[in-house]
């Protein structure tokens, strides 16, 4: 787990120890691969004593017409039983991968491919046949080869893109409860409701990384069961208690106080969210956890448009950290990745995109087989999705 | 003697039948002068061997179509101004030829009215070919007339390893000459590039003649030459001027090819100029090419000049430039590889990790199934005219190459090469798309000479040209 | 030795220099790449606005209006050079000059700013000009639309600094940019100014890596600032011509010096 970087130890310990770490990273490189040689080179060996792959090319077709094999060194033997000379390609896309050319008819020739993990086309005689299907599968050589942790710097871009958008929506969030603050002033509760929506919206885009702060997220969303005397508890406060407020048609008498302490945690948050930069871990970590808590009941005690408007835009957040990462994703672990934009799609078409419940405080699971349990698992699914992410981009 | 110095028509009449006696007799007599002044005397005897060389026209010399040598290595500098290649042959000198220090492409306007008048320019201009790269005495008039020859190699020219080839442009296939049926298939005016910035003052022209030789002088000479026997057939629109360093060679490494001004070495993965049915089937336009008859044995020329930003490229990290060429700078060898030989494996990096996908050499030729077909010979040499109005240097590649397809070599790897990162660096300002000739073969033993460049072209349109 | 295992070393001993400069996180320069986003989406925010009020004074015939408003309307295109350049269909569209195309000014590709700087200073009309306007807006909204949705590469926004040094040593200091109009000097501060506001963004990391080097670079802007500040007028600059033949040569040391500075801007914040 990376820490953010505004503690620093003293300089010179610091550089020793980088530069320890650096020995240490090189030596374990160059250990990984040195095992990964004998590995191959054994694996290759093994091939050796089965035999090659046989693939037979007939007049329209391949035969088999769909092959798998390891990654890795394979030897395929190819034979015509077609009345042409043809030639055989390994293509990935429209690269040509490997070829033999001018098999003569009743000729066999043989082809030492090596190969990564991943889908290949192979050609079957003549150009207009119907091309046969090659799948690469991976090992745990070629696994390994993959696992090694992407370089940090080449996160840069999608950390810089998050923080771009947390500042957006932050800043976006800050004007919101000001504007709550003069509504409720003003006395204009229509503009207080509207401000009091678009601000809990914002907040709810930057969850993942907001809801970090445990201090701050228990004063802006802190849900009343957790509060000593619950709903009557002097601390609770935020977006929880004001959603009843705000729908009333007059201000109560603690309504100014509550949207001012409101505006001043929103300022406290963006100050908070910009003075730090959230490592890749922790964004992913960030999504996963949004996304968990309303698979649960989360979103008791809000109002119905409360809490949807919740859900949704809390998704869009999660969905947000995803798309970011999704390109070192999809590097590692191509099915996770599929898997999650999935898992998205399933629970944005759930019935009025809702979380699992919206009743309840004592926090008991819904009945199965109602449509509220079918949300949930949705929500769950997607929820246990995202916590892969954080192993798929190589952290512990 | 006189048959190897065709003299040209305008200082055939001025010249002195006295003066014609002694230069006649001077190959005969090996030497004895009469009424020669004292310095033409010293001149003629500190350099006897052209003369002798003339009766030993059938010795090749050192330097002649070396086939080992590759055309784009560096020229190693020991190079004798009396080292010659013969203009005559199947194709004509300076494609495959290897590339000397010095090199210059000057692009002309036709000013011949029709097709008699072509003719005469390229009959005319033959001749100086067959003079300028054998070399020999130049003539002299009485000194009340501008003397014939510059001068600027003094009374006798030197081979210096002299190559001039001609090519033609688009342009001359036009209603003029009535050469329209007989274009090459692929031969247009060259149409701009994303990235091109062409100034049309450096772009194009009726004809072309490419210079090359081991001094800069020489190819002067050779142009002020052609230009003062020529004043009212051909009218000179560009040029452009280059070198390529001089490198000598090293023993026990292989010779390289000679750097850019960007500091890479250009010309690595050319064709072997050695192998001869190779070069058929990528340079010479042979009868699988489908061109009109006239045009077999020539080759499309495709000429660029490209500005390099010096000075930003200076200050680009070496890695960046590394990966923008896709080649290590020092060595030239592929980012897979340890030589400049080597052959960069893409089959075994299909994601771009050891050599991007743009890299140029990955665009440029990316070795897939059918990309050998965009072969073509690159022989080009590196320009440094002057400073820019920014204070900036304005230097860059004369790119020239040589294909049996201009549309599917040149053009096709042009189009691959759009929007690749080295665009930053470079600006094409100037250029064309030209058709060498066909070679013309060597006047046989003591017969009159009838054959020149672009004879086959104007009687495939004018069969009835020369019955009158 | 296969050549996986080959290529594993190769890749590892790699890695070394990557991670040499080890003082700068790469976690440090997410904070500079994000507010340069949002530094350059201002710029272009700007660039749409501006160009409306621009294309509106010469869909509407007004010559003089949409003289005086083609100057200051180019400077948020010139600050965001390094990001708008990324798109090069957009920047040859926008800003490409006559020189770039075989035929000049007469060329139907000669579109975009210069174009209808062409239309309102050389030939002195907005005739024939509504076309060029119309297509200038639209590509800028497009300009802007996709670098809205550009993940800045992070080498792309510090090499942004030297970048824009490159330009004005190429182009802005030899009045070539805007040959009809003479608004170098305007387009010459956006350059400028958009290096100072990368400089200035990375500045807290660059003054721990080298202080003096930071020093230096300080010290070469503000001399590029005070020669240009003597040709301020109004809100803009005097026409490029005005520029003395010794302000001219005052320019160019610290400017090239500024250029090869900043190109090892990358290197110093572990970029490769």
């Amino acid at each position: 787990m990376m820490r953010p970087s505004e503690n620093r130890p003293a300089a010179p310990g610091k550089r020793l120890g980088v530069r320890l770490g650096l020995a240490a990273a090189f030596v374990l490189l160059f250990l990984a691969g040195a095992a990964f040689y004998f590995a191959s080179r054994q694996a290759h060996q093994a091939r050796q004593d089965d035999g090659a792959v046989v693939v037979h090319v007939r007049a329209d077709r391949c035969e088999p017409n769909a092959l798998s094999v390891p990654a890795g060194r394979t030897t395929f033997r190819i034979v015509n039983d077609s009345k042409r000379a043809v030639e055989w390609e390994i293509l990935d896309g429209v690269m040509v991968i490997e070829e033999r050319e001018n098999i003569a008819p009743g000729f066999s020739q043989t082809l030492s491919a090596n190969l990564a993990p991943g889908q290949y086309a192979m050609t079957c005689g003549l150009l207009s046949n119907p091309r046969g299907a090659l799948t690469v599968t991976a090992t745990d050589a070629s696994d390994a080869a993959l696992s090694a942790r992407p370089k940090l710097v080449d996160f840069i871009g999608a950390l810089a893109e998050y923080r771009v958008y947390l500042s957006a929506h932050a800043d976006a969030l800050v004007s919101d409860t000001q504007r709550l603050t003069q509504a409720v002033a003003a006395q204009d509760m229509a503009a207080a409701r509207r401000a009091y929506q678009s601000a809990y919206g914002h907040y709810a885009s930057i969850e993942p990384a907001a809801g970090a702060f445990g201090d701050l997220a228990t004063r802006l969303d802190g849900q009343a069961a957790y509060f000593e005397r619950r709903e009557a508890d002097p601390e609770f406060r935020g977006f929880r208690r004001l959603d009843a407020l705000v729908s009333q048609a007059q201000p109560s008498t603690d309504l100014a106080r509550l949207a001012d302490d409101l505006a001043a945690d929103a300022r406290a948050l963006r100050e908070r969210l910009m003075a730090q930069t959230l490592p890749p871990d922790r964004m992913a970590a960030g999504a996963a956890r949004t996304v968990h808590q309303l698979a649960g009941t989360h979103l008791s005690g809000l109002s119905a448009d409360t809490a949807r408007m919740r859900a949704q835009a809390a998704l869009a957040g999660a969905r947000k950290v995803f798309s970011l990462l999704k390109p070192f994703v999809d590097k590692r672990d191509a099915k996770l990745s599929a898997s999650i934009e999935q898992a998205f799609d399933r629970v944005t078409q759930a019935p009025v995109g809702a979380a699992a419940s919206t009743t309840g405080t004592t926090g008991a699971a819904a009945d199965p087989g109602t449509t509220e349990a079918s949300n949930a698992a949705a929500w769950q699914a997607l929820a246990d999705q995202l916590q892969r992410v954080e192993a798929a981009l190589g952290y512990a | 003697m006189h048959k190897s110095f065709p003299e040209s028509a305008s200082s055939r009449d001025a010249v002195s039948t006295e003066r014609r006696r002694m230069l006649r007799g001077l190959g005969a007599a090996g030497g004895v002068l009469v009424g020669a002044s004292a310095a033409r005397a010293m001149a003629l005897e500190a350099h006897p061997a052209p003369v002798d060389r003339v009766a030993q026209a059938a010795q090749p010399t050192p330097g002649a179509h070396a086939k080992h040598t590759q055309v784009t290595d560096a020229p190693s500098g020991n190079r004798s101004q009396d080292e010659w290649h013969a203009c005559f042959g199947a194709h004509q000198a300076g494609v495959l030829t290897p590339r000397p220090a010095s090199g210059m492409v000057a692009s002309f306007d036709v000013l011949a009215q029709d097709a008699q008048g072509l003719a005469e320019l390229f009959r005319t201009l033959t001749a100086r070919i067959a003079f300028l790269t054998r070399g020999g005495p130049t003539p002299e008039l009485a000194p009340g007339f501008p003397p014939p020859d510059s001068g600027i190699l003094g009374p006798v020219v030197r081979p210096d390893a002299l190559t001039m080839t001609v090519s033609v442009g688009a342009s001359l296939f036009d209603e003029r000459f009535g050469l329209q049926d007989q274009r090459p298939k692929h031969l247009i005016r060259m149409v701009r590039f994303k990235n091109d910035a062409l100034d049309a003052s450096l772009c194009h022209g009726d004809l072309l003649l490419q210079f090359c030789a081991n001094t800069p002088d020489t190819n002067i000479h050779a142009l002020r030459d052609v230009l003062k026997n020529m004043p009212g057939l051909l009218a000179l629109r560009w040029k452009q001027e280059g070198s390529v360093p001089v490198t000598p060679a090293q023993p026990g490494e292989p010779v390289a090819n000679a750097r850019n001004f960007l500091g890479f070495r250009d010309g690595s993965a050319n064709p072997d100029a050695a192998d001869d049915s190779l070069m058929d089937r990528v340079v010479w336009v042979g009868s699988e090419h489908q061109e009109p008859g006239w045009a077999a044995g020539g080759s499309y020329q495709a000429v660029r000049v490209i500005r390099n930003f010096v000075e930003r490229w200076d200050r680009t990290p070496l890695g960046e430039q590394e990966a923008i060429f896709g080649r290590r700078k020092a060595s030239g060898a592929p980012f897979d590889g340890q030589q400049e030989s080597d052959v960069p494996d893409y089959a075994a990096d299909p994601a771009g990790k050891v050599t991007p996908l743009d890299a140029h050499i990955r665009l440029a030729n990316p070795r897939t199934h059918g990309s050998e077909r965009s072969l073509m010979l690159r022989r080009p040499f590196n320009y440094s005219n002057g400073v820019t109005r920014s204070g900036q240097l304005d230097m860059g590649l004369l790119f020239i190459a040589y294909q049996a397809n201009l549309q599917e070599a040149f053009i096709a790897v042009q189009k691959r090469l759009d929007g690749e990162p080295l665009e930053e660096y470079i600006k094409p300002v100037g250029g064309g798309y030209f058709f060498v000739l066909p070679g013309v073969p060597a006047p046989q033993d003591g017969g009159p000479h009838h054959d020149y460049f672009g004879r086959s072209l104007l009687l495939a349109a004018h069969p009835l040209l020369e019955k009158s | 030795m296969t050549r996986m295992s080959y290529r594993t070393l190769l890749a590892s001993l790699l890695l070394v220099p990557a991670l040499a400069s080890a003082e700068v996180s790469p976690l440090d320069l997410v904070q500079p790449v994000s507010d340069y986003k949002i530094y350059v989406s201002q710029q272009l925010e700007a660039l749409v606005q501006g160009t409306r009020k621009f294309t509106d004074a010469i869909r509407a015939g007004d010559l003089a209006q949409a003289q005086a408003l083609y100057a200051p309307t180019r400077v948020p295109y010139e600050r965001a050079e390094p990001m708008a350049e990324l798109f090069s269909d957009l920047d040859s569209a926008i800003d490409s000059r006559a020189d770039d195309h075989e035929k000049a000014e007469r060329d139907p590709a000669f579109t975009g700013f210069h174009r209808l700087e062409y239309g309102l200073f050389a030939q002195r009309s907005t005739e024939g000009l509504t076309p060029f306007a119309d297509k200038l807006m639209a590509d800028v909204i497009e300009l802007q639309k996709r670098v809205q949705g550009l993940t800045f590469p992070p080498e792309k926004v510090v090499g942004g600094a030297a970048a824009l040094m490159e330009e004005v040593a190429a182009t802005k200091i030899s009045g070539e940019e805007d040959r009809y109009s003479h608004t170098d000097l305007w387009d010459f501060k956006g350059n400028v100014d958009g290096a100072q506001k990368i400089v200035a963004l990375f500045r807290p990391l660059i003054v721990k890596e080298d202080p003096a080097f930071a020093a230096k670079v300080d010290k070469n802007f503000e001399t590029v600032e005070n020669i240009l500040a003597k040709y301020r007028k109004g809100d803009g600059y005097e026409p490029y011509d005005r520029l003395s033949e010794a302000d001219r040569r005052g320019l160019v040391g610290p400017v090239t010096t500024l250029a090869e500075d900043l190109s090892m801007l990358r290197g110093k914040l572990g970029l490769n």
